[in-house]
């Protein structure tokens, strides 16, 4: 129960770091993740977690309006996940391999449905300003003001609910659904760690396809081959 | 030089716009209050007047000192809740030129609500598109290139470095943009706005070599792993997802390749233990 509101409590500080607009990063999956396992006592598979969601999503730019999923509530979830449900369910490596799948599709489906969330909130939160302009133009500045600030409470309580949420129904249904179909055809799994990081590698580079950035990148690539040879 | 404008230092500035340089801990006494609510400007955005509300709340501790009367207090209000969409980083620096300008005119000086709006409005549109794609499309991307390059290490120095860095600069635009735009007034445009962000194709270098670096030790990772062949299923992952991405959103392409590589090794453990 305390690891629970410990974990909500996360997601909402977090959120507030990235929707408030605070923006100290701290919100970055990789970070998130890592949050999420010390709040559990489980830093290192949290880090883990969290670094490959933030892999998945490496090169994604979100300028022009792009519905970027809430990586914040996504990397608390994959962090928590995969921090508690191994050691609790004890996994060995294939099944290892399958939690960690099943808490980077639950971080994803986190992320979409914040993101949701968000975009609903937008459209309505105009009233907001309708309120504070009713109050300004009575010479309520500072209520007016106060207005504004309300908001970030609602974010943290979004953030506080939607993680406590995701980590209950995602341990619930990853705890039933591993012992029941784990077995020797998930021992493969075990590689994800390894594969995964590829989709975000794809995504940068995308990123740098111009002529001079492109030759960055390939002498990048070649430099560690490089010295890779030399060490042997 | 253009006609009425003067050198100072390394400053080109309107001549109406000559900055009062101030000791810092004077301006923080004084702008304490709006400082700390730069940092929520986003807050209560929404898709009809953006951040507008968030701007009116960083101007709310000075609006009662500015307005002559109810009614001027009204119409401060009016306009200040109205649109304003600058971006994150650098509507700090909006926001100060506009109290300058809105101090300079509760002063007596001739400075029009009208021109007070032009300037915000041309500031806003110019630093929001630069700050954009220093932060979202160089400064981030490297950072968190960075940090994925040390967490293949299982180290979290790579996540140190990003958040120092990302947060230099970070607080470099909020706070020393809001510093200069309320030293300066309309005079930023001239003397900050040029200076902004001159490592930027520095940066832009980094980040693609970081690329290469993090590409290039995930397949030494695979080899390691599992030989040639993982090499190869990394080739093939690395090149779908940059297809993918142009053709689809990027949660979509990020599920279709995730969902992929988990079917595949599914599918080759069934073959193995059959």
């Amino acid at each position: 129960m305390f690891s629970l509101i410990g974990l909500s409590l996360l997601g909402g500080a977090l959120a507030v770091d990235n929707r408030a607009s605070v923006r100290l990063m701290i919100s970055q999956p990789i970070c998130a993740g890592l949050l999420a396992g010390l709040v559990l006592g489980n830093p290192v598979d949290g880090f883990v977690a969290g670094a490959l969601l933030q892999m998945l999503f490496l090169g994604m730019v979100p300028v022009r309006g792009i519905a970027a999923p809430d990586l914040a509530l996504g990397g608390v979830t994959a962090g928590a996940l995969y921090a508690r449900l191994p050691g609790s369910l004890n996994a060995g490596a294939g099944e290892k391999g399958l939690i960690l799948f099943m808490s980077l599709a639950c971080a994803i489906v986190v992320g979409v449905a914040g993101r949701a969330l968000h975009r609903l909130w937008e459209r309505r939160s105009y009233a907001f300003t309708e309120s504070a302009l009713a109050l300004a133009e009575r010479g309520r500045f500072g209520s007016a003001s106060a207005l504004h600030f309300s908001t970030v409470l609602a974010h943290f309580a979004a953030g506080f609910f939607v993680t406590a949420a995701a980590y209950v129904a995602g341990a619930f249904a990853i705890s039933h659904l591993v012992p029941a179909v784990a077995g020797g055809w998930c021992e493969p799994l075990a590689s994800l760690p390894v594969l995964v990081p590829f989709i975000g590698a794809g995504a940068l580079l995308l990123l740098n396809l111009t002529r001079v950035r492109l030759f960055l990148f390939v002498a990048g690539f070649c430099a560690v081959f490089l010295v890779a040879f030399f060490r042997g | 030089m253009e006609q009425g404008r003067t050198q100072t230092g390394v400053w080109v500035e309107a001549e109406d716009a000559q900055p009062a340089r101030r000791p810092r801990g004077a301006f923080l006494k004084r702008h304490g209050n709006a400082v700390w609510r730069l940092f929520f400007i986003q807050s209560s955005r929404n898709e009809r007047t953006m951040d507008g509300l968030g701007l009116f709340a960083i101007l709310s501790p000075f609006l009662s000192k500015w307005a002559r009367s109810r009614e001027d207090g009204a119409a401060l209000a009016r306009r200040y809740l109205g649109y304003f969409n600058a971006g994150l980083y650098l509507s700090s620096a909006v926001a100060g030129v506009i109290v300058n300008m809105e101090e300079r005119r509760a002063r007596g000086e001739p400075v029009t609500p009208e021109r007070i709006d032009r300037t915000a409005a041309a500031l806003s549109s110019v630093l929001a598109a630069r700050a954009n794609y220093f932060f979202d499309a160089l400064l981030i991307p490297l950072g968190l290139t960075i940090a994925s390059i040390f967490a293949i290490r299982s180290s979290y120095v790579g996540l140190v470095i990003f958040l120092a860095v990302y947060n230099y600069y970070h607080f470099q635009s909020r706070i020393g943009g809001y510093y200069r735009g309320a030293e300066l007034g309309e005079g930023v445009g001239d003397a900050y706005v040029p200076r902004l962000f001159r490592e930027e194709r520095f940066v832009a270098g980094c980040a693609a070599f970081a690329s290469g670096v993090f590409a290039a030790l995930l397949f030494l990772k695979a080899r390691s792993a599992g030989g040639a062949g993982f090499m190869g299923w990394g080739a093939a992952l690395l090149a779908g997802s940059a297809v993918l991405r142009r053709r689809l959103s990027v949660v979509w392409s990020v599920v279709i390749v995730l969902v992929a590589t988990a079917l595949c090794l599914v599918i080759y453990g069934y073959v193995r233990l059959r």
